[in-house]
């Protein structure tokens, strides 16, 4: 799915493009993902969607060594997380179950991380300020709202300055401030040269954001591209929403002149309009006589495109 | 590696725990040392002011064989070297526990609280995770034997000096006991660590290290010796207590015989070793093996 936008794309540079090439993960009853293919580029922001239970969770835990997978592979600059040499400098996580020590303060388990990586302690409140919690970073971990905690968490994904961040449902429990805040961080992240991939189960999240979606559901790949590409893809399936006077002549009008006409109109409905523009629309309503009640073009947005492409698959298994 | 036991004792530092740890250790280490130097104290009294003080039945109406085995006790009990050791490795029976729970926690802290996914982040090579968690354990454990004998060395260097007696601290014997001790600190954390990587659950483990610590007492003695005597008549029976945890580690610590025909001090170290390599190391192949959560 080669597209103008990705052609635009920077050269990957070495280290930060991250390569899924066929990734399976079966536990003992179920499949989780399934020959799972996709390539995240650096210096844009990659949204991975997918209802809840798609797999997104697993995939990342997999890239990052913490699951490992039944096949395939998953790679950082082609090298797998447990061969590079330094992980915390080369990939910040941000993860949906990361924990902490109810009774260490932030700033300390920050710190414990420092020290494991061989990063300066100060890098512990360099990155506590750059989140928003230069102040609170002396508390313990259990006075932390579940924004605070979110934002501690993402904390440790730049504690390395790390050229690929990898952040799973970054949003949760953020204030309508936070998100903002979040995608602004994000977009000037990824405007660094670095790789961003922010998995989310909520397009809206991302759309304002991602420069590129790979939306995944029950573990198998659903669409792979520049987001305004999927997105132009859906819109080309936009449909003209029509109430007029008299429905039967003018559905008989419309598909004379070759539309697709969907909803067989009921006394007063609408008719869905497929293949004519809404000008083609009115001025055949005009010809025809009759009042027009409505003439809207119904085109679906991202949200109803990730609907549609992730439909009757959205059971939790 | 420096990093990451660096990493791991700073876990432990910046918890409460260090510090409680240290403290309830230094104070049953005071404690004990007391007790023991008022123990010591009866022991160290001529044979005559001992005997009045421990028998209530007047000097002249026991036998012979009375006097002499209270002469026998009077003398073990009473050696120099025996008192010095006991006071240094005071709050053993305390700190051997402490030591394996201190362990415990710091492998299953990291299931409790999910910091595992942040500990394998940092650092992925999950062998050299658990080898420093490992070195790390050893350190407390050393750590919490340092506390209580330091407490050791001045309560019982002041009541020492108190009797006007040498402190001891030249005799090979005594440093032995002293060396004998640190060892088993670190075995009871090795034990600990093993405990906590099979078991992983912070309760679970806990309870059964300290299950397994107290199962040493006079029922289990008295189990053994039942079996003993009424079914199979064989020393090996007896011998047999070393394999339960907390009679192995009295049988490496305590001075001469815990029982009669007890087996020698180094097989309670073997046993408690070849417990915790069989839980650490089945412990540690499922968690290299082991999806994170």
């Amino acid at each position: 799915m080669t597209s103008p936008a990705v052609q635009d794309a920077p050269a990957p540079a070495d280290g930060r493009t991250l390569e899924f090439r066929g990734l399976s993960k079966r536990y003992r009853d179920r499949s989780a993902v399934q020959d799972l293919s996709f390539t995240v580029r650096p210096g844009r922001v990659t949204g991975f969607l997918g209802p809840n239970g798609a797999g997104k969770t697993t995939t990342l835990r997999m890239l990052l060594g913490l699951t490992a997978p039944t096949s395939g592979t998953a790679t950082i600059g082609g090298q797998r997380y447990r061969d590079l040499g330094q992980p915390l400098r080369t990939v910040g996580a941000m993860l949906d179950e990361s924990g902490t020590h109810r009774r260490r303060t932030g700033r300390d388990h920050l710190r414990v991380q420092c020290a494991a990586t061989g990063l300066p302690a100060r890098r512990a409140d360099e990155v506590l300020d750059q989140v928003g919690l230069a102040r609170a970073g002396g508390r313990r971990y259990e006075e932390y709202s579940l924004g605070m905690r979110q934002r501690l968490n993402l904390a440790q994904a730049l504690l390395g300055d790390p050229p690929v961040l990898i952040l799973d449902e970054p949003a949760n429990g953020l204030d309508p401030e936070g998100i903002a805040w979040m995608r602004a961080l994000l977009k000037g992240l990824a405007a660094e040269g670095r790789t961003v991939l922010v998995s989310s189960h909520l397009i809206s999240e991302v759309e304002q954001t991602a420069d590129d979606l790979v939306i995944i559901s029950q573990g198998r790949l659903v669409a792979e591209g520049a987001s305004r590409d999927i997105a132009a893809r859906v819109r080309g399936e936009s449909r003209v929403r029509v109430r007029s006077s008299r429905p039967a002549e003018l559905a008989a009008a419309l598909v004379a002149a070759g539309a697709t006409v969907t909803d067989p109109p009921a006394e007063d409905g609408p008719l869905f309009v497929g293949g004519l523009g809404t000008g083609a629309v009115a001025a055949l309503a005009a010809a025809h006589g009759g009042e027009l009640y409505e003439l809207t073009e119904d085109a679906p947005d991202l949200e109803q495109a990730f609907l549609r492409l992730t439909q009757g698959k959205a059971e939790i298994r | 590696m420096k990093a990451l036991v660096n990493s791991e004792l700073l876990k432990l530092r910046t918890l409460p725990t260090w510090w409680v740890a240290g403290l309830a250790m230094a104070a049953v280490a005071v404690l004990l040392a007391g007790w023991n130097s008022w123990q010591a104290h009866t022991f160290m009294q001529p044979f005559e002011d001992y005997l009045a003080g421990a028998v209530l039945t007047p000097r002249e109406d026991m036998s012979a064989e009375q006097v002499a085995s209270m002469r026998d006790l009077w003398e073990t009990q009473g050696d120099p070297g025996r008192i010095a050791a006991t006071l240094y490795t005071s709050g053993q029976v305390f700190g051997l526990l402490l030591a394996g729970v201190l362990a415990v926690l710091l492998v299953t802290n990291e299931y409790h609280y999910r910091t595992l996914t942040a500990t394998f982040l940092a650092a992925p090579r999950r062998g050299r995770v658990i080898t420093a968690k490992l070195v790390a354990v050893l350190i407390t454990s050393a750590g919490l034997w340092l506390v209580a004998t330091s407490v050791g060395l001045v309560v019982g260097g002041i009541f020492l000096s108190s009797q006007g007696a040498g402190l001891g601290l030249g005799s090979g014997d005594v440093l032995g006991a002293v060396l004998l001790n640190l060892a088993a600190y670190m075995v009871w954390g090795v034990f600990g660590f093993g405990l906590g990587v099979l078991i992983r659950s912070q309760t679970a483990a806990t309870v059964t290290a300290a299950a397994l610590y107290f199962l040493s007492s006079v029922v289990v003695a008295f189990a053994f010796q039942a079996v003993h005597d009424l079914l199979i008549e064989e020393d090996w029976v007896l011998q047999a207590q070393v394999l339960l945890p907390g009679v192995a580690s009295q049988i490496m610590t305590t001075p001469g015989e815990l029982f009669a025909g007890a087996p020698a001090a180094w097989t309670g170290a073997v046993v408690l070793l070849a417990y915790s390599l069989i839980g650490g190391l089945t412990g540690t192949l499922l968690l290299l093996r082991r999806d994170v959560t």
